[in-house]
């Protein structure tokens, strides 16, 4: 029994000798670019070239879309889209890293299934996703020249500015003025935020914030009224570490931080970091949300949502038809009806409720360097495990 | 040059018996696809720890493929270290600790009492004690988080602060509820191992002892606890293992307040886009889960050794209860409404209000059930018209049934493989490989077959997203029990009706479609119904690999609860309660098994 059990052995560490040029040979070979039969050419920006009525042909021919969307308004977003051309939408809310993760999984397994995504993390985007070939930018040519530059690539499909905000029922005026008070020992356990290691947004606001060191000692002495005595290189990250310390509350959605902020009937209640479309649920739920207004030096940071085609996606030509249908004015309502939600085209009505328009809004936000984010997303990740998970 | 001459005509016998005789041939084929299918996403595993893949290389700059430590150290010895391992590993092993603690004496009490004692129905309590390990384990911590959530996760609120209590976070997250329900579901497992300790323990030991004038604490030192001992180290090394691999109750019950264990621990990574550091821990609940079952192989050995014997059959004496009779029926009965009743009433009652805990009469409502929408919940519907929710529980059948039955026919190959080429090479790595798969904690071996199985290699295509993902990495996850009991069920059938069979000129499949698989109806039947109940209430396995288009009730639920849809989540639970109840009483109608006694025996 015991030679058996040795030859065994043998035979196991064979076979897993055998199995490894199988693990190790998995990766797949680089594609060639091809153009796909049907595919109506891009037109590389040039106006003349695109045919709005082929791309609806051929897009009907496809007959649906499916999609991945940081937001849950892919849901009204695909009713309308069909009852307008009878193309079906199959949109699923998703957050970033996961539609990273299966994008990726997707395209590496030659096996795509999602045509359209709706994305937020721009870092990853344009330091991976689009170098690599993962995701294709593409801008409807016959909006191009309506969207300012730095929307267009990668194309942005909707802004919204993500803030401090409070309940107006607790507190008579905003209760935050300056943003150093959020490290003040008076709100300790009472910042609520959708978790920052799972929203890369959140993360690339926070490198931002490391690296505009002017914007913070300002504010400092503002506040404190005198230098802040920490050098230009420090002061960014040390504000982040006292943030991180005052024991932020973590939630799974703004949604969440939203309801927690608003509910009535509060004393005292927590402040909370969410995007401003949640004050539309004011009335609905009877939330009493307002925003910080005046707050120095911003109130928080412009969100940027992304819409990309995955290359290779088994419906370009429906793909493209979403992407030019949520940036077309008649039809941005869908994705900018609310108040909060901002088109980056200027022709499409900004909502009432708005508290301003969007030129308005970006002088209160903080806007985001995708750059700097991809460098400082680590660090700043890690100053977050470290200082945020302590009790 | 004479014994070349001789194997070669050897050689060429057998392969002209080979069509009759097949069985070498499906021997080496079923090595050559176990170690495809088991041994090499293992070992992938292990190689994604040192290498960078494509969405660790977007965060730490290292090009993708370069072979690196850095995982390694980001995951023990970095300043983020403490926050991504070690907390996690020292609660996991607090929590397993303190859950033995109570799941142990709380199995081991009743045990004795329905053993030892003449408690009145003890048929019954030892039936109905078996349920809270049945019913799915994270059910316990969805009923928990429905009556004591408080405002900290949002949404809407839990019963106890609709009536005017709001919980306390150390009562409504982290260790304390996570202890509580995990004992809850595992107390069952002590049960049945004490219970079947007591049952072959010969009262009469104790008897002689007392009649020789020992007192009962040294009975209990001497003679009781050591005949114990087997059932209370695997009891030990069972619900360490269990806590090890349950991923729904601290996903649930700790992610508010950062309470993180290993499974929860690795998810989180890989959620986050560090799968490196995933593969990292996940390895170390791997090496973990095998030294517990390395543990309990060498005490299982050692206690082989020592086998009392006594000249006449063993007496079982039930010992009176007297007065405490009473007292003892009630506390078993409250016992039982804890574990069982209240859980599951409370999950039930909830479906039922818009919002639980408010009991008035306009509060209550039919619509988490049939109603075609429901004001709160924008765009959802009732159970049975929700489209997210039937089409979760159709892949749930589709992915348990098939799950099932592939690793049924699995596990009769390698039995058959097994028993009829005895003491062969092939034989002994076909029982370590079909037996690897126990030793991997669920989760850890759903990231090694995800990144394994993500991309082509070879003949296969990648399964990322598809449903022959799940089916074939759940039938391979139960494929010890299923190979243990094919070999068992093998042993005992003879080689001579198939040798008759063989001399009548009957070729293999022939055999096979009617001898050996007619006789083993019963066996293959067990080997099936047990990995669909099993797959019906899978989470830990699937939670990776679910996709929005192959969601199973299971992970469907984790949805629900993720975006606060209470009661939708409680009805899905509900559910999926009524679908085992409803197995395990067809299967023991079946096959005649108990249950209880299926549950028992293992490895």
């Amino acid at each position: 029994m015991k030679g058996i059990g040795k030859k065994a052995h043998l035979f196991v560490w064979a076979l897993l000798i055998l199995t490894i040029p199988l693990i190790a040979g998995g990766k797949q070979e680089v594609p060639k670019p091809e153009t796909r039969k049907g595919e109506i050419p891009a037109g590389a920006g040039g106006q003349e070239s695109f045919d709005l009525n082929a791309l609806i042909q051929a897009a009907q021919k496809e007959g649906e879309v499916v999609a991945y969307f940081t937001s849950s308004r892919i849901k009204d977003v695909g009713t309308a889209f069909e009852k307008k051309y009878g193309i079906k939408v199959k949109g699923t809310k998703m957050g970033d890293p996961e539609q990273a993760e299966r994008v990726i999984r997707e395209v590496d397994s030659k096996n795509v299934l999602v045509d359209v995504i709706g994305f937020e993390d721009g870092a990853l985007l344009e330091g991976k996703l689009i170098p690599e070939g993962y995701v294709v930018n593409w801008v409807p040519p016959d909006i191009a020249p309506s969207l300012s530059p730095e929307d267009r690539n990668p194309l942005v499909f909707l802004w919204q500015p993500r803030i401090f905000g409070y309940n107006f029922e607790s507190y008579k005026e905003p209760p935050i003025k300056n943003i150093w008070q959020l490290t003040e020992p008076a709100w300790k356990g009472k910042i609520l935020i959708r978790d920052p290691a799972q929203t890369p947004a959140n993360l690339a606001f926070f490198a931002n914030i490391a690296t505009n060191p002017k914007l913070l000692e300002e504010a400092y002495r503002s506040y404190y009224g005198k230098p802040s005595g920490i050098s230009e290189k420090d002061i960014g990250w040390e504000f982040l570490k006292r943030l991180f310390q005052n024991e932020l509350i973590v939630m799974r959605s703004d949604e969440d931080v939203g309801d927690a902020v608003g509910a009535a009937g509060q004393k005292e209640a927590p402040i909370g970091f969410y995007t401003l479309t949640k004050q539309r649920d004011n009335k609905a739920k009877n939330l009493k949300l307002a925003t910080m207004k005046g707050m120095v030096p911003f109130m928080g940071y412009a969100l940027p949502t992304y819409a990309l085609m995955v290359k290779n996606c088994p419906h370009p030509n429906a793909a493209k038809l979403l992407i030019h249908y949520i940036l077309s004015e008649g039809h941005v309502p869908w994705t900018a009806r609310d108040m909060g939600a901002f088109s980056p085209n200027p022709k499409a009505p900004p909502h009432p409720d708005n508290e301003g328009t969007w030129t308005d809004w970006q002088k209160r936000l903080l806007r985001i360097d995708n750059k700097v984010a991809l460098k400082l997303r680590q660090e700043v990740l890690d100053l977050w495990l470290e200082y945020g998970h302590k009790k | 040059m004479k014994g070349q001459g001789m194997r070669i005509r050897r050689l060429v016998t057998e392969l002209r018996l080979l069509p009759y005789d097949p069985t070498k041939v499906i021997g080496f084929l079923l090595c050559a696809a176990l170690a495809y299918l088991i041994l090499a996403p293992v070992l992938a595993l292990l190689l994604d720890t040192v290498r960078v893949n494509l969405r660790d290389s977007a965060t730490i700059g290292i090009p993708t493929g370069t072979f690196t430590t850095y995982f390694l150290q980001r995951t023990f010895l970095s300043r983020v270290s403490e926050v991504l391992f070690w907390k996690p590993f020292w609660q996991t092993l607090f929590v397993a600790g303190a859950v033995c603690g109570i799941a142990i004496p709380m199995g081991a009490l009743f045990a004795w009492l329905v053993v030892r004692t003449d408690l009145p129905g003890s048929k019954l309590v030892s039936r109905l004690m078996v349920v809270p390990y049945m019913i799915p384990s994270w059910t316990f911590a969805v009923a928990w988080i429905s009556v004591f959530k408080n405002r900290r996760l949002g949404g809407l609120a839990g019963m106890l602060e609709t009536m005017g209590f709001v919980p306390p976070d150390w009562l409504a997250y982290g260790a304390l509820p996570i202890i509580v329900c995990e004992s809850l579901h595992v107390f069952p497992f002590a049960f049945l191992l004490f219970g079947n300790a007591l049952r072959s323990m010969d009262s009469q030991l104790e008897e002689s002892a007392r009649v020789l004038g020992a007192s009962s604490f040294t009975i209990s030192r001497r003679i009781v606890l050591p005949l114990l001992k087997p059932a209370l180290l695997s009891s030990f090394l069972l619900t360490f293992s269990r806590v090890l691999g349950s991923f729904g109750t601290p996903y649930i019950l700790g992610s508010g307040v950062k309470y993180y264990l290993l499974p929860t621990a690795l998810y989180n990574s890989y959620k986050v886009g560090s799968p490196g550091v995933a593969a990292v821990i996940a390895c170390v609940t791997v090496l973990m889960g095998v030294s517990l079952v390395a543990l309990d192989m060498f005490f299982v050995r050692e206690y082989r050794r020592f086998i009392t014997l006594g000249g006449k059959g063993a007496i079982l004496r039930k010992s009176p209860l007297g007065g405490l009779t009473l007292p003892a029926l009630f506390f078993t009965l409250i016992a039982l409404g804890i574990t069982v009743l209240i859980p599951l009433g409370t999950l039930v009652l909830t479906t039922f209000m818009h919002r639980p805990g408010l009991f008035t009469v306009e509060n209550f409502t039919l619509d988490y059930w049939i109603g075609a929408t429901i004001p709160a919940m924008v765009g959802q519907k009732g159970f049975f018209l929700n489209p997210d929710i039937l089409r979760s529980l159709k892949n749930s059948v589709w992915v348990a049934g098939s799950a099932s039955l592939l690793c049924g026919f699995l596990g009769m190959l390698v039995g058959y493989v097994v028993v009829r080429l005895p003491k062969s090479r092939v034989a002994a790595y076909l029982r370590q490989v079909s037996f690897l798969p126990y030793l991997v904690p669920s989760i850890g071996f759903a990231a090694a077959s995800l990144s394994f199985f993500a991309v082509p290699r070879g003949p296969i295509p990648s399964l990322y997203g598809s449903m022959f993902l799940l089916v074939l990495v759940m039938s391979l996850k139960y494929l010890p029990f299923a190979s243990r009991s094919g070999i068992t069920a093998m042993m005992q059938m003879g080689n001579e009706p198939e040798e008759a069979a063989r001399v009548c000129g009957a070729g293999w499949l022939r055999r096979m479609g009617r001898i050996v698989l007619p006789l083993q109806k019963h066996a293959l039947l067990t080997g099936v119904l047990l990995p669909l109940i099993s797959g019906m209430k899978e989470q830990s396995l699937v939670i990776m690999l679910a996709t929005p288009g192959t969601e199973l009730m299971t992970t469907q639920i984790l949805r629900f609860i993720d975006y606060g849809y209470t009661q939708l989540a409680n009805a899905t639970v509900v559910g999926i309660v009524g679908i085992i109840f409803i197995l395990t009483l067809s299967m023991e109608r079946l096959t005649g098994a108990n249950l209880a006694t299926g549950f028992a025996s293992r490895g």
